[in-house]
């Protein structure tokens, strides 16, 4: 029970602490701030740009099966932004802490290096997230009218399921960066995790090999549904009911894979002192 | 009720180093080869050394962020290896004085930041960061709504040293407190750290450079040389070293680099100890010399200096201080 408590005290000051970080930063950072609301507007518009180019809407939408390609490209996009800034702010930020030099000051800190890993980079993502998903709410709303803000309200319950595996994934490549001297390698994950996710073409069209990775990374899922959400009327609730299991099936196999890797990193960090 | 605040005992720590991208050679540095102090509840220890002597490798093993080869470390009675959470609970870490805080927040958003890590919230914590603000002078220099990035060096460290007293830990363990900073600043943090030990009886454990500052604050020192504490005491004890030498300063002007001016001396002095300084366009060489030699000494030197176009400003004979047994100890590994 103490254990317990006491746990839940380090949750507390960890979630209180990056809390009051991550909004003075916004505070400080107005112009970012700004760009976040915008950023799933620019992939939306990119997309619907290069789609009338290719063909026209009422194809793309044949091609993938939605029923307003509009409504899907500007919510696929809100998707994948806020899933880009999860990743984003979980495997950066522990690289930041490494080069402004923070990292040792949360070792030392009570909670230490494992919460503030955990507790701590869940909070902004969270965050992030959110604000990227409801950016878009007056294009859904001017689409889709109430019915389309509800639709944007199960999106964002599915983001955040489809979050918590991805938590699990972005610790694992922090804690890999810690132990790696060039930690920009992470760069290459939302390049690859744009072509994996299927938002802007059927998977099909990706090679065998591809379609396999893109079956283990959760951002797939929440895409698809999406799709699913995105039909005129109701969607299928029990594919809807599958994709959530599936998703909290890789949220247990990511996070049982990253504790150890956050266990291994800290002792990593310790043992060769590469964070001071 | 433990007497010693803090325990090194027989610290051994070594890294691999590798280099080549194809060929990759590794090669071990041992950064510590059997460091054992101890510091005293309430006292200002000093740990004084040449670069890469193992002085921040010692803090570092000590703040729970390095784990030793061998060995082990007490902080009041906690492992630091064993207990690093206990051990983290009591003390005030202040490694680099450069950086650790975040960049786009200000003074006061970085010290909060650090209070609610530490589960300080509310009230406790506003009080908190404005005594700290005032006994670190850092409210009149304006650091509480300047961004970190705009600070200068001196307010720099001055935050440090205020996060580390955050959560008022009875031990401070600060990674040369005073590096770089003006001689305002310096001067303040000195006075601080005293104020600390004396009056809200701390343990402070500090490393540095500067002879001066350590002989000024610190009630006992250890000296470390290439990973080990080759000698221990209070200054008057470590001075007693250097009985039977005279320092002779020469203060001079050359138009040459410093390695030149150490390679220089070392081939006059032979294994007589010295320490090159360079402030300004002037040389400060103090040569550690033996009791009834110095006039030799002194006129070989200046005769040397002559035929390389040295202009000598001034020659004088000094007390004997921490510097000179610095010296004396450490001769031969390059004068620090």
């Amino acid at each position: 029970m103490s254990f317990l408590k006491q746990e839940y005290s380090m949750f507390l000051w960890v979630v209180r602490a990056e809390l009051h970080a991550y909004f003075s930063w916004l505070r400080n950072n107005r112009l970012f701030a700004f760009m976040m609301l915008v950023w799933p507007y620019l992939f939306a518009f990119f997309m619907i740009g290069l789609g009338v180019l290719l063909g026209s809407l009422s194809v793309y939408a044949e091609r993938m099966g939605v029923s307003n390609p509009l409504f899907y490209i500007i919510v696929a996009s809100g998707v994948l932004v806020s899933s880009l800034n999860i990743m984003d702010t979980i495997v950066w930020s522990l690289v930041d802490y490494k080069w402004l030099g923070i990292l040792p000051y949360i070792i030392v800190s009570p909670p230490g290096f494992r919460r503030v890993s955990v507790y701590g980079l869940t909070i902004p993502s969270i965050i992030s997230g959110f604000i990227s998903l409801t950016s878009i709410l007056p294009a859904v709303l001017f689409l889709e009218g109430w019915l389309g803000c509800f639709k944007l309200f199960i999106i964002l319950l599915i983001v955040y399921i489809g979050m918590l595996p991805l938590i699990g994934l972005g610790v694992f490549l922090a804690s890999i960066t810690l132990m790696l001297k060039e930690e920009s390698f992470v760069s290459f994950l939302s390049p690859f995790m744009l072509l994996v996710s299927g938002v802007y073409y059927p998977l099909s069209v990706l090679p065998w090999f591809l379609r396999i990775i893109a079956r283990i990374f959760p951002v797939t899922y929440v895409v698809e549904a999406v799709k699913l959400v995105s039909v005129l009327g109701y969607p299928d609730i029990s594919r809807l009911l599958q994709i959530v299991g599936l998703l909290f099936i890789l949220m247990i196999v990511y996070n049982l894979l990253f504790f150890p890797a956050v266990k291994r990193a800290e002792y990593f960090v310790k043992k060769k002192g590469v964070a001071v | 009720m433990v007497s010693d605040a803090i325990i090194a005992d027989n610290l051994w720590k070594s890294f691999i180093e590798t280099r080549g991208f194809f060929k990759r050679k590794k090669s071990i540095v041992e950064a510590l080869r059997g460091v054992s102090f101890r510091v005293h509840r309430g006292e200002v220890y000093g740990l004084l050394g040449p670069n890469g002597a193992g002085k921040t490798t010692t803090i570092k093993i000590l703040s729970t962020l390095l784990l030793p080869d061998k060995g082990k470390a007490l902080i009041l009675g906690h492992d630091v290896v064993e207990e690093a959470e206990k051990v983290r609970r009591v003390i005030g870490v202040s490694l680099s004085v450069e950086r650790g805080f975040f960049w786009k927040l200000t003074g006061y958003e970085n010290l909060r930041y650090f209070g609610l890590l530490h589960g300080l919230h509310g009230d406790v914590l506003e009080e908190r960061i404005n005594y700290l603000f005032k006994i670190l002078g850092l409210e009149e220099l304006g650091a509480r709504d300047k961004f970190y990035e705009d600070f200068s060096l001196g307010m720099k460290a001055r935050l440090s040293i205020a996060r580390a007293l955050l959560h008022d830990p009875p031990v401070l363990i600060l990674d040369e407190p005073t590096l770089g900073l003006d001689p305002a600043s310096s001067r303040h943090i000195r006075e601080l750290l005293v104020k600390l030990s004396r009056e809200e009886d701390k343990t402070v454990l500090i490393t540095s450079h500067n002879m001066f500052e350590v002989e000024m604050i610190c009630d006992r020192v250890g000296i470390i040389n290439k990973g080990r504490i080759i000698a221990e005491g209070t200054v008057q004890e470590l001075k007693k070293i250097v009985i039977g030498s005279v320092p002779v300063v020469f203060v001079f002007h050359l138009k040459r680099d410093k390695s030149f001016v150490e390679s220089f001396f070392s081939e006059i002095l032979g294994s007589i100890g010295f320490v090159v300084e360079l402030s300004e366009d002037y040389y400060r060489v103090r040569v550690l010399v033996r009791r009834g030699e110095e006039d030799v000494i002194v006129h070989r030197v200046l005769e040397k200096l002559r035929s390389v176009g040295g202009r000598v400003k001034e020659v004088r004979i000094e007390e004997p201080s921490l510097e000179d047994v610095f010296i004396k100890l450490t001769s031969g590994s390059g004068g620090g």
